[in-house]
């Protein structure tokens, strides 16, 4: 049996993790709403952003400085990244485009392979203080700071997407690209944002976990998948619901890692994927029928 | 065709003997094994471009049934003590059964769904070979597996294993290339061009994705055990997700539908993958790094964008550009000109020798042939039908109109089975068949066509017409991968009904002809030809003319006249009223999911609801047999 701080200790871990997942759940939600595009480089966009910051604050950036860059950086990577690899095929098959996505990961994960090297690196925390005690549990820190943000970031994100017409010009790419265009929305600038604002949100997740974990040139893969994990969890198309898919799968791995085995943690996420998706949501099967009518 | 097929094969012949010499040209021990390691890749990518190129179906996790044949194989000759050439086989039956088992569900998904569970299932697999300790050696492996051996001889050299290695890999591209030109071959590309066009003409698009993805898991099985057996040891990393997009970039390059394709990309790949793994640290200093993925990346990206029907058809393409330069275009060709009208219909050509038929349909009974009763259809909250309720007799042409948004390609749509009706039922020759799939609709003599034309884009014409005859034939996989007698008789049965079909409505001249580059008006034509290649005792004719010209319209017409003469019976949608009131017996038509009338064409035209619904309640002056052209 265990305990009740372990089990705490769990939850805390587990929402922790979970906060990586949702930002970078965010990232496919922005983009597969606005461009039906499935990015699988979206944990590439994470490592790029922590390596990155991690190297601005070694040549001597202040650390608030170096995030700023590395998000901004990485989101501009992140548009060119659509302007030269998807931009070209935006009328191929969505298969076409993911495995382009695929292609890009690899080409991203083998040129930070180049840069930084295998080893991992972290970074200093954001405030530096001991752990709080709750409960019997210890909770750092960075963890708040992961949490506060990502909370943070679902009212700005809320608030940009239905107040600004920017926003809204974004959400009427995502219910109907083609009567976007008619209203005069220039689509493709709409997916140029659309990515740009997910390797943005990306980066930022990559940097807020990085003085908890160390962060790897190769860390980019498994934060893809959870990512998309959790926005499927969520049902792809919604922020909220993404960001509580995230939570949930981070704790339902940190449960699952303490109470059965560590070694099968990864497999958690997959077991997850495959219940929510053999059971056939409605959503799964209405995206289908989009596919189906393109072809 | 099968002219072709009767022409020396060349290319193929040199390319054996390119093989068969290898290794005596090859001295070296590394360049030999990576020709035994290619050899293993090939077999892999075959499978997966069956399933990929030909299917159409996605799979980012075939790492993980390449490691399976391995895994399983290691554990059959060490733990369990097989000898090697059994545990290869059952490692490939268990492989192939996991595949089927899991491949059930999995096959349900579209898109990149499919391809993230397919890539979920490659991870899950990657995890528990590492962490199921007990038998798999967890992360150090297992070692001390048997080489094989082949009439007491050991296969321990590169050059004998080699040729153990390409005997497979060419065994399973002659047999991959026979089921790719057979029936079950057109219904795998059938999928890929149009499920739904499939699935409508009979073939149970569900099965035989089941059966192209366990075939494949058993090829990749197979690559894996001969990996195991060559080796000696085994390990998780050789299996990981990497190895999967390798996988995928092979075939690839090698162009999706393409069997010598993959031959191309594994070779390519693997060569590329290890020359670089071997210079790349030398350039960089550094001690070692998966720094090929950057290429394979670039590769994969590039290829996507600029060539994503592949590398080798792109190469294909240029050599023989260059070699029919220099020579004279060959005779009988197809110009690709296309002219304005339709049709010309010709005489019926005598066939050569004259083969048996394929079975047809019993005739129909007469009478009530097809009682839709109360049908009502929903889609979350929007009624699309509500009660419609008509009766269609035996060899009569029923139309259906309404206006825009009435209901009426629901109600096909309902008819041919692409979803379930809310409510109702559906009746044909006194059986229910209102909450069968489409493939068994089809089966039962309901054949439908689109309104926006569904032919396979990447199949000639004469393999369209022929892929419409699939569920009137049998031959499956084993036979079609064997050539067995019956299944090559049954083949040229099969193309010599697409040929007098392709007479009958008048396209013979196009038979070799790619379905996506024939004109619009001729594509309508092939599709109504590939359904009568069903043998339709109801043929479903959806929106027939919409976007032909006036004179196309009048030659599909007397089409349709003369498809009913010959026995079937017709229902059409149609929007255009002229049309209708010249061609069908008795029209029903639709207002908002409501039948506001049936009748006769005079009948219709008189009815005060139907001019309301159409005209908003003004006098409709559209004379019977539509004369206002």
């Amino acid at each position: 049996m265990i305990s009740i701080p372990q089990l705490l200790q769990f939850l805390v871990t587990g929402i922790t993790n979970g906060s990586i997942y949702a930002l970078i759940a965010l990232g496919f939600v922005v983009i597969y709403s606005v461009t039906s595009v499935i990015n699988f480089a979206q944990g590439e966009f994470a490592m790029l952003g922590a390596l990155l910051a991690v190297s601005l604050i070694t040549a001597g950036l202040p650390q608030g400085l170096a995030v700023v860059v590395a998000v901004i950086g990485v989101g501009i990577f992140t548009a060119v990244l659509y302007k030269v690899g998807l931009r070209p095929a935006r009328d191929a098959s969505p298969l076409t485009l993911i495995i382009i996505t695929i292609g890009a990961a690899l080409a991203i994960r083998g040129v930070a392979l180049v840069i930084w090297g295998t080893e991992p690196y972290q970074m200093a925390p954001f405030t530096v203080g001991s752990p709080l005690q709750v409960g019997g549990a210890v909770i750092r820190l960075q963890s708040l700071w992961v949490l506060g943000a990502t909370l943070m970031l679902q009212p700005l994100l809320h608030l940009f997407f239905s107040r600004t017409m920017l926003g809204r010009s974004l959400r009427a790419c995502a219910v109907n690209r083609l009567a976007a265009r008619l209203m005069g929305i220039r689509t493709d600038r709409m997916a140029l944002l659309a990515f740009g604002l997910s390797g943005a949100v990306g980066a930022l997740g990559g940097i807020l976990i990085a003085p908890i974990i160390f962060a790897t040139y190769d860390m980019g893969l498994m934060l893809s998948l959870k990512g998309f994990v959790a926005a499927v969890m969520g049902g792809l198309v919604n922020y909220p619901a993404a960001v509580a898919g995230g939570f949930l799968l981070g704790i339902l791995e940190s449960l699952g890692a303490g109470l059965i085995s560590s070694g099968y943690k990864d497999a958690i996420a997959f077991v997850a994927l495959f219940l929510i998706l053999l059971s056939k949501p409605r959503w799964i099967v209405r995206s289908e029928q989009e596919i189906e009518e393109g072809s | 065709m099968a002219d072709l097929r009767r022409s020396v094969p060349w290319g193929p012949l040199c390319l054996l003997l390119g093989i068969a010499c290898l290794p005596l040209g090859v001295q070296s021990r590394y360049y030999q094994s990576i020709a035994v390691i290619i050899g293993m890749h090939t077999i892999a990518a075959v499978g997966l471009s069956l399933l990929m190129g030909y299917a159409g179906q996605v799979s980012l996790g075939h790492a993980a049934f390449y490691g399976m044949g391995a895994y399983l194989s290691a554990i059959g000759s060490t733990t369990l003590g097989l000898n090697p050439w059994l545990a290869m086989p059952l490692a490939a039956l268990v492989t192939g059964g996991l595949a089927a088992a899991i491949g059930t569900p999995i096959f349900r998904l579209r898109g990149h769904f499919l391809a993230m569970a397919t890539l979920g299932l490659g991870i899950i697999v990657y995890i528990v070979f590492n962490e199921l300790r007990e038998v798999t050696g967890g992360p150090s492996g297992l070692t001390g597996i048997p080489a094989l051996h082949l009439f007491g001889l050991p296969l321990n050299t590169d050059v004998r294993y080699y040729y153990v290695v390409w005997t497979f890999a060419l065994g399973v591209i002659f047999l991959s290339r026979n089921i790719v030109d057979s029936r079950v071959g057109r219904a795998l590309r059938a999928i890929h061009g149009s499920e739904r066009a499939a699935a409508a003409l009979g073939v149970n698009t569900a099965r035989y994705k089941l059966a192209v993805f366990t075939l494949s898991a058993v090829y990749a099985s197979l690559a894996g055990s001969l990996y195991a057996h060559y080796l000696l040891f085994v390990n998780p990393p050789p299996f990981s997700f990497k190895f999967s997009i390798e996988l995928l970039v092979m075939v690839m390059i090698g162009g999706l539908a393409h069997i010598w394709g993959a031959l191309f990309g594994a070779s390519l790949i693997t060569i590329l993958g290890e020359s670089l793994r071997a210079t790349i640290p030398l350039l960089m200093g550094h001690a070692s790094g998966e720094y090929e993925i950057i290429a394979f990346g670039l590769i994969l990206m590039t290829t996507m964008i600029l060539l994503p029907e592949g590398l080798w058809p792109w190469l294909a393409a240029m050599v023989e550009r260059i070699c029919t330069v220099s020579a004279a275009p060959p005779a009988g060709r197809p110009d690709g000109s296309f002219s304005p009208t339709l049709a010309n219909p010709r005489g019926e050509p005598d066939p050569p020798t004259p083969l048996p038929e394929i079975p047809r349909r019993p005739a129909a009974p007469q009478g009530p042939l097809l009682e839709v009763q109360d049908l009502s259809k929903a889609f979350a909250g929007l009624q699309a039908l509500s009660h419609v309720s008509f009766t269609v007799r035996a060899q009569e042409i029923l139309a259906i109109i309404g206006p825009n948004g009435a209901g009426k390609t629901t109600l096909f749509n309902v008819i041919a089975g692409v979803f379930p009706p809310t409510g109702g039922t559906i009746r044909f020759a006194g059986k229910p068949i209102q909450h069968l799939e489409s493939h068994r609709i089809a089966s039962t003599g309901l054949i439908r066509t689109f309104q926006n034309v569904r032919l396979f884009g990447t199949m000639t014409v004469l393999e369209n017409v022929m892929a419409g005859v699939h569920q009137r034939t049998r031959a499956g996989m084993a036979a079609a991968a064997l050539r067995l007698p019956r299944e090559r008789a049954e083949e040229r049965q099969i193309q010599d009904e697409a040929l007098r079909l392709l007479s009958t409505v008048g396209l013979p001249e196009r038979a070799s002809v790619m379905a996506a580059d024939l004109p619009f008006g001729q594509q309508r034509v092939v599709e109504v030809a590939r359904a009568l290649a069903a043998d339709p005792t109801i043929l479903l004719l959806d929106e027939p003319c919409a976007g032909l010209s006036a004179g196309e319209r009048e030659q599909l017409c007397d089409l349709v006249r003369r498809v009913r003469a010959g026995g079937v019976t017709v229902i059409l949608v149609e929007h255009d009223m002229d049309l209708v009131m010249g061609l069908a017996d008795r029209i029903v038509v639709l207002n908002y999911g409501e039948k506001i009338a049936e009748g006769t064409p005079a009948e219709i035209q008189n009815d005060p609801q139907v001019v309301a619904a159409y005209l908003g309640g003004e006098v409709m002056d559209v004379p019977v047999g539509g004369g206002r052209r």
